[in-house]
């Protein structure tokens, strides 16, 4: 029985010790993924958290069809999108793909000056804010894809295991949410 | 094609997802466009941007935290009750020290006192006030108890009351719960669980007595004859554990097994071979041993039964469904094992000729 499976049946008994050495295994990733979909560090904290219990929870529906880091993924980021529609619920967000409505009707939405000059977007750290910036602005759905491809690396069969969708539409949202990506990137780069 | 659907394409491209009739398409279409090469471009930068980003680093209390938490969890999700199975090596340590205390009791109560310290002197002293239990009391407390729990191996019920007079159970030693798991099953939360087995109070019980006999070969085949009388098993051990045999001239440590309503009617043929200390009782409990095992028959019988229910079950669950049943075999092996340490007595008997205090 490889390693993870064994790891997986102790943790189905309540032994929180092989779970964490599966924890310790993908924290990282799962944070990184929490990260890129949160946008900061406390919530990806928190959900990272909540991801790990929640599937500590629920290691019973887990039936080893795929591999237990898919099934992790799959969790955090049900995770986060929950939390982020709930979130969505409660204030306005800024989204980079719908106008913005208000009571006086629907205004197009300002992007905030990244006051980022060319020399500069290109340093590592820099870029990746600036990226994050751009990804918290994204639909739900289509940073969701671009994470899990883009960031993460994760196959299109993986991806569409996680989203529990067709390969088919994660191809076609894909390519949407990177045409999407693209524009405003060069919207900003052009801006003043 | 138009530029618009070669770019739905671009995409699946840059990731190899496109067949190859599409790639032959995206080539010769690329060969003469150069706004969708700039597009093609502008992705493939943007994948490998994405791809190299700079990893947020996790905080370091990030383990601690989801550790006290994991364990808040737990105990939510699985009740108070550690459904560990009883390690066989921790009986073995727990069967050693149980008679570790007896002998050592025992050795201490009829130790030679000839030239051993004054302190031991003033212990004899104490030893001499203290009110000696008659044998005819652990006699008949012996029968009441085996009238008491006549009891086939199927349904143990001892009453509580069988413990009122006797030393107290060793069982701190045993009943530590191991950190390495050895086997386990899955369990269902608490909340979904169907009533689990009661525990009652479940223990071995081992009698160590000394017996003065004038001849320590005669007296073995004599107890070996009482105790085939009575359909017991015995043992001859070659070399006396107890300190107080080996100070004798010649010495035979015997242990006999024998069921718990016989017990008593050995001791008293006993006293035909020879003169019969009072003997020292000492219990091992094994409740929990025993509660965890019918929990993990229990529990793994309804695991089977509802994977056997189902309609339909994938490879793994045949797999698992094999591991249950042989996991469930061996549990009611051990508790067979456990039930007949249960329904039986040992009784350690020290024959010692020519007793030299």
């Amino acid at each position: 029985m490889a390693l993870e499976e064994q790891l997986v049946k102790k943790s189905l008994q309540g032994d929180t010790e092989a779970f964490e050495k599966l924890v310790f295994q993908y924290q990282k990733k799962i944070y990184a993924l929490s990260y890129r979909y949160m946008g900061n560090e406390q919530d990806a904290y928190d959900m990272t958290q909540d991801a790990f219990l929640k599937a500590f929870r629920s290691l019973r529906t887990f039936k080893g069809d795929s591999s237990f880091g898919t099934w992790m993924y799959r969790v955090a980021t049900n995770v986060c999108l929950d939390e982020l529609r709930r979130r969505k619920r409660r204030i306005i967000t800024l989204s980079l793909d719908e106008p913005l409505a208000t009571q006086d009707g629907e205004i197009e939405k300002e992007i905030p000056d990244p006051s980022l000059t060319a020399d500069i977007i290109y340093e590592k750290k820099e870029f990746s804010k600036y990226i994050q910036d751009i990804l918290n602005q994204m639909k739900p759905d289509h940073k969701t894809v671009i994470v899990l491809r883009d960031i993460e690396g994760l196959t299109y069969e993986e991806i569409a295991e996680i989203l529990g969708c067709s390969l088919g539409t994660v191809k076609s949202r894909l390519s949407r949410a990177r045409k999407t990506l693209r524009k405003k990137l060069a919207d900003r780069e052009l801006s003043p | 094609m138009r530029c618009e659907q070669i770019r739905e394409l671009l995409s699946p491209y840059i990731d190899q997802m496109t067949d190859k009739k599409e790639n032959m398409l995206i080539t010769a279409h690329l060969a003469e466009c150069k706004e969708c090469r700039q597009e093609l471009e502008d992705l493939e930068f943007l994948r490998d941007a994405l791809n190299n980003l700079e990893q947020p680093q996790i905080p370091s209390e990030f383990t601690e935290d989801l550790h006290k938490r994991l364990l808040e969890e737990r105990s939510g999700l699985f009740g108070a009750k550690n459904l560990k199975r009883p390690k066989r090596s921790g009986w073995i340590a727990a069967t050693v020290a149980g008679l570790a205390l007896v002998v050592g009791i025992y050795a201490s109560s009829i130790l030679p006192l000839g030239n051993i310290i004054a302190s031991f002197e003033d212990k004899s002293a104490e030893e001499k006030d203290k009110p000696k239990v008659a044998i005819e009391d652990i006699i008949k407390s012996i029968k009441d108890w085996g009238i008491e729990n006549n009891i086939d191996n199927n349904d143990i019920d001892l009453p509580e009351g069988t413990t009122a007079d006797v030393e107290k159970p060793i069982s701190e030693s045993v009943d530590k719960p191991n950190n390495k798991i050895e086997e386990q099953i899955p369990v269902q939360p608490v909340q979904d669980r169907k009533v689990p087995p009661t525990s009652v109070p479940r223990f071995t019980n081992e009698y160590a007595a000394k017996v003065n006999v004038a001849d320590v070969g005669q007296a073995t085949s004599q107890v070996a004859q009482i105790a085939e009388a009575n359909g017991a098993q015995y043992e001859v051990l070659p070399n006396p554990t107890s300190m107080q045999a080996l100070s004798a001239n010649n010495a035979k440590e015997i242990t006999i097994k024998v069921d718990k309503g016989k017990s008593a009617d050995i001791l008293n043929q006993l006293n035909v071979i020879g003169k019969v200390s009072t003997p020292l009782h000492n219990q091992l409990e094994l409740t929990k041993q025993y509660s965890h095992l019918e929990e993990q028959i229990f529990t793994t019988k309804d695991v089977i039964e509802s994977l056997e229910n189902k309609a339909k079950i994938n490879d793994n669950e045949v797999k698992q469904l094999e591991e249950l049943k042989t996991h469930l075999k061996q549990c009611e092996k051990d508790k067979n094992k456990l039930e007949k340490e249960i329904n039986t007595v040992t009784l350690r008997l020290f024959l010692v000729e020519d007793f030299k205090p």
